[in-house]
């Protein structure tokens, strides 16, 4: 019961991001309420998913996976240029309010590290050639 | 079934886990999250045992048949110290140099120093007028969490982040005034560091008691007596009345007075109004002594404020008559008294400061303090109450009886209650005072009583879950005479500025303590204290008058939780 529950919960906020962008605390007690769980673990599920979000991201999201296989493949070389180009830290939405900058826990490609979800497609084998490539295309 | 830990074959039934096996049979693992009172969660991997060769938390993972435990070698070793270097270089250096149950850990397991880098988080949360929150000391362990949500059911609490960035936060985030916390406290006593205290008030009852101008009135509660002596290293339920009032004399306070006095004058009106609403209606009464409870009740119940009981609780009832009766004898105004109060209790420091409990014009109650707050206190000025020769209570809110003490322990209330009630119905005493099936440690208890050809139904709940739990069948259509609630583990002996780490063992001595108080006493019955009876003659005139009720009855809001000042 308790794990239905909680399966159920993910799926709701799942939906509710993708139709509002954002999940609003109106919009957590209602899910709360839907699944009859208190709005304080619904609230915490929300922040420990990389995907949910309470505030409106930017327009764009480029997510970096943070496992260890990607740290091997020098990943932080990668946030270090990301950074560098935005002109943001990670968790920082630059400053014409366009790209968000994130960590993520695994993706499932550490065979093709490193890997990055930029608004929810993977971008695998990244280097900064590609970063380049992918900055231009989202401006 | 049988189980082998560390070459000794054991018994176990199912259900156990590796670590109840072991408790039991004295074989020492050492933990930090884990809570005897709490579910396991498993969170903090010190308690690693090698179970059929696999590495697993002994606190969370069950017994098998034939199941081979090892719970000391190299490997496990190391695993428990990389644990508890990655809790301890969260938090800050002083942390570290205290005595908690952090650093007692640390000492089990032989862990010296972190070695690991890590940006200590600082939130602080001084919102709530009972609960403080410093979120650098925190490590994750869950227990408030756990407490507050699953034990309370109060969900005021929840984490935001994930893994190292991960903090426990007031729901959604807010302050935690703004959250549905009842500030029961028991956050704070779970609290293996000291993450979540009770918001401190020594520095500045300190600072009062430097004014010569005012007179320093000091009220100590029922459970006080029988828990604070384990700060000074006594037995828990040690008895150590006489050494309090010393010692706060000691402190600098011109009076002690008795909180189990004015207990007792709670019960004389509040079993006025029981028989009272017995005979006209508006059943079932619902104990108004707890103000978690009230809270919760304003916060999440509504509908059943009509059926609180409208009586002050002890506190604020002795803080009435020492702003007015007190001041009057001594010819002074309220004002030129500061009055204290050491209370096992959190909540209480809210209620100090809410709107409209006062009876005189200023607040009955200046400060209140934990029975933490004394102990450590005490400790700074380094008194020691177990070294003093004890004391008397003064005169002339100085007298109490048994009834008054059973307060602290729950099901209290409702005895102390029915022997009055028992009088008042039937105009003569009970001959034996004892209500046996009130008494125990069940967490809901439900009896019936026979006060002459009248039967009184009656439920006695503690932690709000339980609460929950009655409140819930009596919208379902059970019906109840009479329902105390306590909202704390134990009552009061278990509350939330109780000594901690808590344990129910400690819980269960003081329960006994208090119950040999209140046979000890030559004057069981609350109706019969002497004080009490000189307060009525010369100032209250009788239960439930006018003058009794402006005093020592309060109003409630409509709904949602009564407001604080300012």
């Amino acid at each position: 019961m308790e794990n239905k529950k909680k399966a159920l919960l993910l799926n709701e906020l799942g939906k509710a991001q993708k139709r509002e962008g954002r999940l609003s605390k109106k919009e957590l007690a209602k899910i709360a309420k839907k699944v009859c769980m208190p709005e304080n673990e619904v609230f915490s599920t929300a922040t420990f998913y990389s995907f949910l979000t309470l505030e409106k991201r930017a327009k764009h999201s480029i997510l970096l996976c943070n496992c260890p296989a990607e740290y091997l493949r020098s990943s932080d070389k990668i946030s270090k240029y990301l950074e560098k180009k935005l002109k943001v830290k990670l968790g920082q939405t630059t400053k014409d309010k366009k790209i968000y900058l994130g960590m993520t826990s695994c993706i499932g490609l550490c065979d093709k590290a490193p890997a990055l979800l930029v608004d929810g497609k993977p971008v695998v084998n990244v280097t900064t050639k590609k970063i380049d490539e992918l900055l231009r295309s989202l401006k | 079934m049988q189980i082998t830990i560390d070459g000794k074959i054991l018994e176990f039934h199912k259900g156990q886990t590796i670590l109840d096996i072991a408790r039991t049979n004295k074989i020492e693992i050492p933990t930090l999250c884990y809570h005897k009172m709490l579910k396991p969660e498993g969170r903090c991997r010190v308690c690693l045992v090698e179970a059929n060769s696999k590495i697993v938390t002994a606190c969370d993972t069950l017994a098998e048949d034939n199941m081979q435990v090892v719970t000391t070698s190299e490997r496990i070793r190391r695993l428990r110290l990389e644990a508890l270097n990655l809790i301890a270089s969260t938090v800050p250096k002083e942390t570290l140099r205290k005595e908690n149950e952090l650093t007692k850990t640390m000492r089990l397991v032989g862990f010296k120093k972190p070695t690991y880098k890590h940006n200590i988080v600082k939130d602080k949360d001084k919102s709530s007028a009972a609960i403080w929150k410093s979120m650098d000391e925190c490590i994750v362990c869950g227990r408030c969490v756990q407490a507050c949500s699953k034990m309370q059911t109060v969900n005021a609490l929840s984490y935001m982040g994930r893994g190292y960035s991960t903090i426990v936060v007031g729901s959604e985030n807010q302050p935690l005034k703004d959250t549905t916390c009842v500030s029961c406290g028991q956050c704070s006593l779970f609290c293996p560091t000291d993450a979540i205290t009770e918001a401190s008030d020594i520095s500045k009852v300190e600072k009062a008691l430097r004014l010569k101008s005012k007179i320093k009135v000091v009220q100590v509660a029922p459970s006080v007596r029988v828990s604070v002596g384990e700060f000074f290293g006594l037995e828990p339920g040690t008895i150590v009345t006489g050494q309090i009032v010393a010692s706060l004399k000691k402190l600098g306070f011109d009076a002690v007075f008795d909180t189990n006095l004015s207990a007792d004058l709670t019960i004389v009106e509040e079993a006025k109004e029981f028989v009272d609403r017995f005979k006209k209606g508006n059943l079932p009464m619902f104990t108004s002594c707890c103000p978690a409870w009230i809270d919760f009740c304003c916060e999440f119940y509504p509908e059943f404020i009509n059926k609180l009981s409208n009586t002050k609780s002890p506190q604020m009832m002795l803080g009435a008559l020492i702003k007015t009766y007190y001041a009057k004898r001594l010819g002074l105004k309220p004002s030129d008294i500061i009055s204290v109060s050491i209370m096992p209790c959190t909540a209480k420091k809210r209620e100090a400061k809410l709107k409209n409990i006062n009876a005189s014009n200023v607040k009955d109650i200046d400060y209140v303090l934990t029975t933490r707050e004394l102990g450590q206190w005490l400790k700074s000025k380094k008194i020691n109450p177990a070294k003093l020769l004890p004391a008397e209570f003064d005169c002339p809110l100085g007298e109490s009886t048994g009834g008054g003490a059973l307060f602290g322990v729950t099901g209290g209330v409702m005895e102390a209650a029915l022997r009055t009630a028992y009088f008042y119905i039937k105009g003569e005493e009970m001959k034996d005072p004892k209500i046996e099936p009130i008494r125990g440690t069940k967490s809901l208890r439900e009896f019936e009583v026979n006060i002459g050809k009248n039967k009184v139904k009656g439920a006695v709940a503690h932690t709000l879950e339980r609460a929950r739990e009655i409140i819930e069948r009596i919208k379902k259509g059970e019906s109840f005479d009479f329902v105390e609630v306590m909202a704390c583990p134990g009552g009061c002996i278990g509350g939330g500025g109780q000594p901690k780490p808590v344990d129910w063992e400690a819980i269960e001595k003081r329960a006994k303590a208090i119950y040999s108080i209140d046979e000890n006493k030559k004057i069981r019955l609350c109706h019969q204290n002497p004080d009490l009876k000189r307060v009525y003659e010369t100032f209250l005139q009788k239960p439930g008058s006018k003058k009794a009720k402006a005093l020592l009855h309060r109003k409630y809001p409509k709904r949602g939780k009564p407001q604080q000042q300012d």
